[in-house]
């Protein structure tokens, strides 16, 4: 069809139409003009039948037969008819033979008796069809007159078509062979208005496409100034490099062209980038993501890339093309921000990252858990130990925790943060806490041979103002009052702990600046002589206003503000100084486990010791000592301190204590009974079996017994009779400044 | 008595000049003309249909032939009615003469007339046994030539007032 011209199409298309019409009219007419005219022949023959019946009847009636066959000759006479046939009563009174030859149709009439009216007998009538075929013939032929006629015009008319037509031929003719950056001379194109109009329209045509080409020239320019532009065969082999390709990557176009793509495609993609990439170049869509590439001297370059199939005029992907930015400086950013968003131990988000998630949850639910005694790992086992404690609690969070529900962040000194937004309703993230915490419980940590339990405590909170802050209050709380977790909300009155805390840390740091830190000492009674030969030394502030303030109200602070070991240090100092003028007085001194397991405080209190030579009247009273974990760190401690001539006591002595393995290879010199067992001694059955079981204890190890609280007489009495052998308390002497002692003996 | 034989013949033709197939025919089909008169329902007598046969003396053999021809014919029925040919003779007739319909052999004496004259007014027809007395006022008369013609007075006809099925015009030849 394509190769059949136009004038041809529309003369065959006004043929066709007007064959079909004239077809269609035919058909109507033959059939439906056919059968009207065919009916009408009979109405005449039924007409003719009607108009003699009554004669016949009638005469038939009077007995007039020559008259019936008179009216039958005449009737036919009128040459319509082929034959007719009258009977009646079953009597033929007239028949005119029948001519098979000529067509007809048959029309029977019943001819009846003019008075009765009833049926006396029937006229058969053949009327000739002549005429009706006559007349059929003659509009054939003017049919065929008019399709000769119509034939005739056909042909002028594509004469006219072609004529009029053959403009556009020659425009096409000149269209065809346009080549870019050429232009057409339509002026020997003869022109009609609406040649002309086209004419006129491809001028504006070839106009716009001169004009585009100028500007995707430009565009080709500004693209290839500004991005890095390849293209490659279908096969991936390069065909085209820009400039800044070839700078970027360090190849030569020589070096490139004809090459794979692979040639600068970087070891760490994966596999699947490419695989993805192909897939969609394959389908016919456009391809955008990163790629690394390696340039020709090895190092890595980064390429935010659009790759799209280049297709020809019938849709076959030709070749494609990709464009690139080079993005190496920011990814090379990103990586830093990552860097300061990641804590580098456990791999997991830092604090950095929390703080900018807290704030995209409307309602953040956010747990705070610490391992507890992490410091110790670190200070026991070193860093690498601690380091290593975090990064494989970091695996097992990671692993036990849906990270599409909650976040887990790496935070620092052996905390961990959890963090869900609103997807995760209180009661369920409060349960999965509890199940992390057990989980951290369950896991036993394996370094080298060595195993041990790690445990963890959370604070949590579900403000969104102050997150990290309120769930760190409420985690002090929680292992302030050994529980395994506590929301913020159940600590109504930690902001004010809190603010006091602060307060206090500051007195206390002056204090320690100004030397108004200072020892009291109470002095420890021989039982059986009531004689005074040892003193414990207490620590005691002064205030601003002169007062002394109990370390009750401080010594927590101290603690926790890392200032307790520069307090111990401050009593050392200051007791040691009075000890070393006060010859065959012992004193004792408090030490706990934060103390012995603080290195620096050890050294200095044997560089001390060493320095006032106070070895052998110096008892160091370990206090807390249900606190320690590791008694195996412990004794070389207390080992190196004895050399020293040091003695050892446990402070506290009672009911909490369960060690007592331990305590034989602490190889302790005294015990003093916890004062909540000796205050009560007097009266309560209980706290005299306790005290009583201690004793026996003491007494099969050879270790001195101390009871402290002695407040009344009877109370030391009662001690007396168990054979205590030292007595301390109020009853016997309160706690008195140091330089009192220096004020007796002179 | 040549005489005699000539004015017996002569008088016989003058009063004989009556043909027997015409008769014949005459006796066929008048009966079935009054059949075609609308109205006949009201002109029948004790539910017949009666034809008087008026004569004269002289015509008494001939219309008792008719009567004869018409009983042997239809024997005394037509259709489903009953016809009775009644003779009349002309000194009898009056008014009180009832029929459906009248039968004259000769409309040329005067006192045919007043059965012409009655016949017209009480709406019967008249029939003729010559149609050239279609000219005398008789409405229907038929002769029988090559084929039979039943003749029919247009003048008469208007005066009569006789309504027949329209088809019978067609039949009869009308003559003004």
């Amino acid at each position: 069809m394509k190769s059949i011209s136009l004038t041809l199409k529309i003369t065959i298309a006004f043929v066709a139409v007007s064959i079909g019409t004239l077809a269609f009219l035919y058909y109507v007419f033959y059939n439906l003009f056919q059968e009207r005219m065919l009916e009408s022949e009979k109405e005449k023959a039924t007409l003719i039948a009607q108009t003699i019946e009554p004669m016949i009847g009638m005469n038939y009636y009077l007995g007039l037969n020559d008259e019936i066959k008179s009216l039958s000759e005449q009737t036919i006479k009128q040459n319509l008819l082929n034959s007719l046939e009258i009977v009646i009563n079953d009597k033929e009174l007239y028949n005119l033979p029948y001519d098979e030859e000529k067509e007809h149709i048959h029309v029977s009439y019943s001819i009846k008796d003019p008075v009765t009216r009833a049926d006396i007998g029937f006229i058969n009538v053949s009327y000739k069809l002549d005429n009706f075929y006559q007349a059929f013939e003659d509009i054939k032929s003017t049919i065929i007159d008019y399709l000769a006629l119509l034939a005739v015009v056909f042909l002028i008319f594509a004469l006219i078509t072609r004529r009029l037509l053959s403009p556009l031929g020659q425009i096409a003719s000149k269209v065809k062979n346009y080549q870019l950056g050429t232009s057409i001379e339509f002026s020997s194109i003869r022109t009609e208005p609406e040649t002309g109009a086209i004419v006129d329209a491809f001028r504006r045509m070839l106009a716009n496409i001169r004009e585009y080409t100028v500007l995707l020239e430009r565009y080709k320019y500004a693209v290839d100034e500004s991005a890095i532009v390849s293209k490659s065969d279908i096969h991936g082999r390069i065909t085209y490099v820009n400039d800044e390709f070839c700078r970027l990557s360090g190849y030569t176009r020589e070096e490139i062209l004809g090459k794979s793509h692979n040639i600068v495609r970087h070891p760490d993609m994966h596999k699947e980038t490419f695989s993805n990439l192909w897939k969609a170049l394959h389908e016919k869509q456009v391809w955008k993501g990163v790629l690394k590439n390696r340039a020709k001297r090895g190092k890595a370059y980064y390429l935010q890339e659009v790759i799209l199939p280049i297709f020809d005029e019938n849709g076959y992907t030709i070749e494609y093309m990709g464009i690139g930015h080079d993005i190496t400086q920011i990814i090379k950013q990103q990586e830093q921000i990552a860097r300061q968003t990641t804590d580098l131990i456990t791999g997991l988000p830092n604090r950095v990252k929390l703080e900018e998630d807290i704030k995209n949850f409307q309602s953040p639910k956010f747990a705070l858990v610490a391992l507890d005694n992490f410091n110790m790992i670190n200070d026991y086992y070193g860093y690498d130990i601690g380091n290593y404690t975090l990064k494989e609690t970091a695996e097992m969070l990671q692993s036990f925790i849906d990270e599409k529900k909650i976040k887990v962040y790496g935070l620092s000194s052996g905390q961990f943060g959890l963090l869900v937004g609103e997807n995760v309703d209180v009661t369920l993230f409060h349960e999965t806490c509890a199940d992390i915490l057990q989980k951290i419980d369950d896991y036993i940590l394996q370094i080298e041979d060595d195993s041990f339990n790690i445990q963890a405590t959370a604070g949590l909170t579900y403000a969104r103002e102050n997150t990290l802050s309120n769930a760190s209050l409420a985690l002090h709380q929680a292992i302030k009052t050994q529980k395994s977790s506590l929301v913020y909300e159940e600590t109504e009155n930690l902001i004010e702990q809190y603010e006091k805390n602060i307060l206090w840390t500051k007195r206390l740091k002056s204090a320690l600046q100004d030397e108004r830190i200072v020892v009291y000492v109470q002095p420890i009674v021989d039982a059986k002589t009531l004689t005074t030969n040892k003193y414990e030394c207490l620590v005691r502030m002064i205030g601003e206003d002169g007062k002394i303030i109990s370390p009750y109200f401080f010594l927590d602070i101290a603690k926790k503000s890392k200032l307790y070991q520069s307090l111990t240090k401050a009593v050392i100092t200051s007791a040691f100084k009075v000890f070393s003028k006060l010859s065959e007085i012992e004193f004792s001194i408090n030490l706990c486990v934060d103390d012995l397991m603080n290195i620096g405080t050890i050294e200095f209190l044997k560089q001390k010791i060493r320095e006032y030579d106070v070895g052998s009247r110096l008892i160091l009273e370990i206090v807390e000592s249900e606190g320690i974990d590791s008694f195996n760190a412990i004794i070389p401690l207390i080992a190196d301190l004895k050399k020293l001539g040091c003695k050892i006591a446990i402070d506290d002595f009672g009911t909490g204590y369960s060690n007592f393995a331990y305590l034989m290879q602490l190889n302790v010199d005294y015990i003093k009974i916890d004062g909540s067992l000796i205050k009560s001694i007097d009266h309560d059955p209980n706290s005299q079996i306790i005290s009583h079981t201690i004793m026996d204890f003491a007494n099969q190890l050879d270790i001195k017994t101390v009871a402290e609280f002695i407040h009344n007489e009877k109370v030391m009495a009662h001690t007396q009779e168990m054979g205590i052998d030292y007595l301390q308390g109020f009853h016997l002497g309160e706690p008195a400044p140091i330089e009192t002692l220096l004020n007796k003996t002179s | 008595m040549r005489i005699f034989i000539f004015l017996f013949f002569a008088l016989n033709l003058m009063a004989l000049s009556v043909d027997p197939l015409l008769l014949r025919a005459q006796a066929s089909v008048f009966p079935k003309i009054m059949l075609l008169d609308k109205n006949i329902e009201k002109k029948l007598t004790d539910n017949k249909l009666v034809l008087s046969i008026v004569h004269t003396d002289d015509e008494h053999k001939y219309a008792q032939k008719l009567k004869d021809m018409i009983d042997t014919e239809y024997k005394h029925m037509l259709g489903k009615l009953g016809l009775e040919p009644r003779l009349v003779s002309l000194s009898d007739f009056n008014t009180s003469t009832k029929a459906g319909a009248y039968y004259i052999f000769d409309a040329s004496s005067t006192e045919i007339k007043k059965v012409i004259s009655h016949a017209k007014n009480n709406k019967r027809i008249c029939f003729g046994y010559n149609y050239q007395d279609l000219k005398a006022n008789v409405l229907i008369s038929l002769f029988v030539k090559e084929k039979m013609y039943i003749y029919l007075s247009k003048s008469a006809l208007q005066e009569y007032k006789i309504k027949f099925t329209p088809i019978f015009y067609k039949i009869a030849k009308v003559l003004e």
